[in-house]
């Protein structure tokens, strides 16, 4: 029996879908089978960050109005074998085509399938955040070290505390600009984690590639020398029940060599 | 056989007693006889306002409005007071959680309003957004960066005794604010309604003055 879990925020913008799609893949390069569900009805766009937007046939909202299977629905992803598959979310729907029920319903058919169930929340905290939530064991709470995305996971953590799930939701710190953290401009990975009150899961450093990658259609994370997919791996590891050291903040200083290069870029 | 109303005269006026043992239906019946006794050895056109005691046991709505209304009865006759020596166990309960300080340990997140009938010695944590809200005071050993509301929603008479510079906003009984931090007299403040009836800021030390009753023991001391 494999285990739900819902990636939510209340901010949109921190990174949601492609922590989901990214974590998701990193659990699937582990050997694991994995579902991610994409639940931000009408706004679909874990498909695009996976590459497997023009292989759409039908959507979850199809699966619950009983149009079509729920096997039929899900869509493999071809370069991890028989581990990675995508339920898509309906575009011409909205959120009120779904309701809790309906998608817990929906998990534990999944369930029993894969080692992991991702579920990918939409922003806010209204009807598509308790669809998501309904169907979930655990809760990956995604920030940006913003106080506006800190103040919304705050808001999200309470509504957790209202409607517990079996484990108690764990934090990533997402799109973390090391230099930044380290001049104190933004609040820090320990400040951030205190002030919360949340265990930490991982964090994951701010980095061109990942839009640029996302932008392909291929996860980050397929890239392991990437800062930013070790993150996310690491995360992988830690929801596997692995012991991974935090990765360090601080920015590597630059060599002698390419000191002498950056001599001759100057303008 | 022994009267299931009893009659008692006092320097305070009279008081008519409903004998636990004896039944309702019994008492009225006593009642109206007595009363119609009273009334003719009243010769005299004063008034008499009863204090009655029910003893041991609680008269529903309907017998209190069946007494009152065989009382009526009577031009001279009125109700001064209806008491009884035993109150239900809901409104004992609701008594306890009035008179009682609760200390509350617990991270009041963005958002969410914990309301405590009481008062409230509070340890935990308010996050930014987060409202703690007590029909009592409310006393703080945490640390807040909510809002703090005591007396919610109407008791005039509460206090917040709280550091107050990080909490945004207070509020005691019907007033609201902002927290000026120009008020702000000392590490811990005390927050109340004063005589002009605007939310002042004391230092500590002045609790005591400023509330006097807060002081008053009814119990504890060995």
């Amino acid at each position: 029996m494999g285990k739900a879990i819902v990636v939510t925020s209340g901010k949109g913008g921190v990174g949601k879908t492609t922590t989901t799609a990214n974590l998701g893949t990193a659990l699937a390069l582990m050997g694991k089978k994995v579902c991610l569900v994409d639940l931000d009805i009408g706004l679909r766009n874990l498909d695009v960050i996976l590459g497997l937007d023009n292989r759409i046939l039908y959507d979850i909202v199809d699966v619950v109005k009983n149009r079509a299977q729920l096997r039929q629905a899900l869509v493999k992803d071809k370069r991890f074998d028989d581990l990675l598959y995508l339920l898509p979310a309906a575009q011409n729907a909205d959120k009120d085509d779904l309701n809790p029920d309906q998608v817990k319903a929906l998990v534990e058919e999944l369930k029993p399938d894969f080692d992991y169930v991702l579920l990918d929340c939409p922003a806010g905290i209204e009807r598509g955040f308790m669809n998501a939530i309904a169907g979930a064991d655990a809760a990956i709470i995604v920030s940006t070290p913003e106080i506006s995305a800190i103040r919304d996971a705050d808001r999200v953590v309470g509504l957790l505390e209202q409607y517990p799930l079996a484990e108690a939701p764990r934090l990533v710190i997402n799109r973390i600009r090391q230099r930044m953290m380290q001049d104190g401009e933004t609040m820090d990975i320990d400040e951030i984690t205190h002030h919360l009150s949340i265990d930490l899961l991982g964090i994951v450093f701010d980095d061109d590639a990942v839009i640029r990658t996302s932008n392909n259609g291929e996860p980050i994370v397929l890239d392991p020398k990437n800062p930013a997919a070790q993150g996310y791996r690491n995360i992988a590891r830690r929801i596997e029940g692995e012991t991974v050291p935090l990765m360090n903040l601080e920015t590597q200083k630059p060599g002698v060599w390419s000191r002498i290069a950056g001599i001759f870029h100057r303008k | 056989m022994q009267q299931s109303v009893v009659l008692k005269a006092s320097n305070d006026g009279y008081e008519l007693i409903f004998r636990q043992a004896a039944g309702f239906d019994e008492i009225m019946v006593d009642l109206k006889t007595l009363l119609d006794r009273l009334q003719v050895d009243n010769t005299t056109d004063k008034q008499i306002s009863f204090d009655m005691s029910t003893e041991g046991r609680l008269l529903t709505a309907d017998q209190t409005q069946a007494v009152t209304k065989l009382i009526n009865r009577y031009p001279s006759f009125s109700i001064h007071k209806l008491t009884s020596d035993v109150v239900l166990t809901s409104d004992a309960l609701a008594m306890i959680d009035r008179e009682t300080v609760h200390l509350v340990n617990q991270i009041i997140r963005n958002g969410q309003v914990v309301t405590i009938t009481g008062d409230v010695l509070f340890f935990g944590k308010i996050h930014e957004g987060g409202v703690l809200q007590a029909s009592g005071n409310i006393f703080v050993m945490g640390e807040v960066a909510g809002a703090l509301e005591a007396g919610y929603p109407d008791h005039n008479e509460a206090v917040i005794v709280s550091p107050l510079a990080t909490v945004p906003k207070v509020r005691v009984g019907e007033l609201l604010e902002l927290v000026d931090p120009a008020k702000i007299v000392d590490d811990t403040n005390v927050v109340y309604i004063n005589d002009i009836q605007t939310l002042d800021y004391q230092p500590l030390n002045q609790l005591k003055r400023v509330r006097p009753k807060l002081f008053i023991q009814n119990g504890g001391h060995i």
